[in-house]
């Protein structure tokens, strides 16, 4: 290891794109994620996340475009155990006892960690003398975890990782993460829990119809949506009133509670003040991660919509030719 | 390398302690053996029938050992990702389906060896060299067998691989002579056939006479023809992963 690995992006796209047929999956995807840092992938079902994944793990060939994994292809990397990664579901062997199937995924990678460490750290010790496949659901994903960090990798990709857990689980599950990311791991999850996207993650990708949509800090998202909220206390205003107030979406009254989406949330207020108001227990925030989510992909489907069906067509038509 | 070796060896020994999979390639031939060949006492051309049962037996038990149990996991494995998270490690690419050769080759031996030794002990009288020579027939042989489950596991979808694989073994066993003895017309197809040659051969040895060379070239063709279909399968499989 003389090479100088900084500098060097965990995981590069560019211009990758997947075609199955005439549906692309992926299209024309930039992006470059940094080491060192966890990362949320977000997208709607159909985002192509799942292919993107795919791809980044060598399981599917890109149609167009190069991955790069630590600067290497994506089977070298895999080759080299740079990653681990954690499928969906499946991918244990039956019969067998977790401890003989950690022993076998640890001869499977070129610098394995102790068996016992594994276990620990995984926290797979109470079911290790269990067979793989009478464990539960979430003993399963434990052990699945376990795959994923059983070598010293450098990037860790899990795919819905605490899909099937309880809340438990998932609070150890992810603790146990955040102690991989302690030992400088790059750490890449798609999730559909975006809550846990905004607890975790220092940094956020969501695509969208196969192309980039934003990347950065949950809260640089939820600016990016360009909504924050409001809320106070104050009898005697209108509906109308708080309507015409500047910047504002949506409002919502009940008892005397005022809750206010805006795109100008310093200007409402603003507003409201000048009125000769004087509401109590104001309180001024970002959407939750979720609700940006929404926002910024919907907007996108709105933009896109049209555009993305004409280029579709255009394409394909100089396939044709 | 290593990494084949440590799959083949967890291989090996899941397979050894599966008891469906001992009942189908021990239990059930040896019992067989015990019912039929232990009371027989017909003679086909001057063969007695406990001999012939014998090997037929044992060439039933090597037949359900290599075939069935590799096309049903390796199905079952591809469907449940476990050929996909394989993938995801430094094991070379074909280290997977060695492992399933090996693993195959292995329960062969038992399967083999109760018979033979049941046999033994209730008076089929060889020299080591004749069970050595009968046993090798049966255990390279059953390569056939071992490539015909791989070229099923890849090439027949989840849903059917069971039923595919039973209509084999069982279609294999009725027309190879493991279960009565095959002459007259149905005897001349069934030469062409893997289990009937695998089994005839090894009976040869027993009653000691010559190898028949069509019998050995038959089978070679078989081997060769069943491995290039599971390579071929192999390689349709792995790349629809």
């Amino acid at each position: 290891m003389t090479t100088d690995q900084r500098g060097t992006p965990a995981v590069t796209f560019d211009k990758v794109s997947k075609h199955y047929g005439e549906v692309k999956a992926v299209n024309e995807l930039t992006l470059s994620v940094p080491t060192g840092r966890t990362i949320a992938f977000l997208g709607p079902n159909g985002a192509g996340k799942s292919t993107s994944i795919d791809m980044l793990l060598g399981l599917r060939k890109p149609t167009h475009g190069t991955v790069r994994v630590l600067g290497k292809s994506p089977h070298q990397a895999v080759k080299d155990g740079d990653i681990g990664a954690m499928l969906q579901s499946g991918g244990l062997m039956t019969e067998v006892t977790v401890r003989e199937f950690l022993t076998l995924i640890g001869k499977l990678h070129p610098r394995p960690i102790p068996l016992a460490d594994l276990l620990k750290r995984a926290n797979v010790e109470d079911i290790a003398d269990r067979k793989v496949d009478k464990l539960s659901g979430g003993q399963s994903q434990r052990v699945r975890f376990a795959v994923s960090i059983a070598g010293d990798n450098k990037l860790i990709v899990l795919d819905e990782p605490t899909t099937g857990m309880d809340v438990e689980n998932r609070q150890i599950f992810w603790d146990a993460m955040k102690s991989e990311a302690q030992h400088g791991k790059t750490i890449l999850f798609a999730t559909h829990y975006l809550e846990e996207a905004d607890q975790i993650a220092d940094e956020v990708i969501v695509i969208n119809k196969g192309r980039l949509l934003v990347q950065g800090s949950a809260a640089e998202i939820k600016s990016q949506a360009g909504f924050q909220h409001i809320s106070f206390r104050l009898e005697g205003v209108t509906q109308e009133f708080l309507l015409g107030l500047p910047g504002v979406k949506s409002i919502d009254i009940s008892n005397g509670l005022v809750r206010i989406q805006t795109s100008a949330s310093d200007a409402t207020l603003y507003g409201v003040l000048d009125a000769g108001h004087r509401p109590r227990d104001i309180e001024v925030g970002a959407l939750g991660l979720e609700q940006a989510f929404i926002a910024i992909t919907e907007q996108d489907n709105e933009k896109t919509g049209g555009w993305a069906q004409d280029a579709a067509a255009t394409s394909l038509t100089g396939e044709l030719r | 390398m290593s990494g084949t070796i440590a799959l083949s060896r967890l291989e090996v020994r899941r397979a050894l302690r599966n008891r469906r999979t001992m009942f189908f390639a021990i239990l059930y031939p040896t019992l067989l053996f015990l019912a039929i060949g232990g009371s027989a006492k017909f003679t086909i051309d001057g063969i007695s029938g406990k001999t012939y049962y014998l090997i037929a037996m044992a060439s039933f038990g090597a037949l359900g050992a290599s075939l069935t149990t590799n096309a049903n996991k390796i199905a079952l494995e591809r469907k449940e990702g476990w050929t996909r998270q394989l993938r995801l490690t430094s094991l070379p690419g074909g280290g997977y389906v060695t492992s399933k050769v090996i693993a195959a080759m292995a329960t062969t031996v038992p399967a083999i060896v109760v018979v033979f030794a049941v046999g033994a002990s209730t008076g089929v009288h060889l020299s080591i060299a004749l069970w050595v020579k009968a046993f090798l027939i049966l255990w390279i042989g059953s390569l056939t067998f071992t490539a015909l489950g791989i070229a099923i596991g890849y090439g027949v979808p989840y849903d059917s691989v069971q039923i595919v694989s039973i209509i084999v073994y069982i279609g294999l066993s009725f027309i190879g002579g493991q279960f009565f003895v095959i002459d007259g017309f149905a005897g001349k197809i069934a030469k062409y056939t893997p289990s009937y040659q695998v089994r005839q051969l090894a009976l040869d040895v027993v009653t000691k006479q010559s190898l028949s060379t069509e019998g050995l070239i038959i089978l070679a063709a078989w081997l060769i023809g069943a491995g290039a279909l599971a390579a071929a399968m192999y390689r349709r499989g792995v790349s629809a992963d």
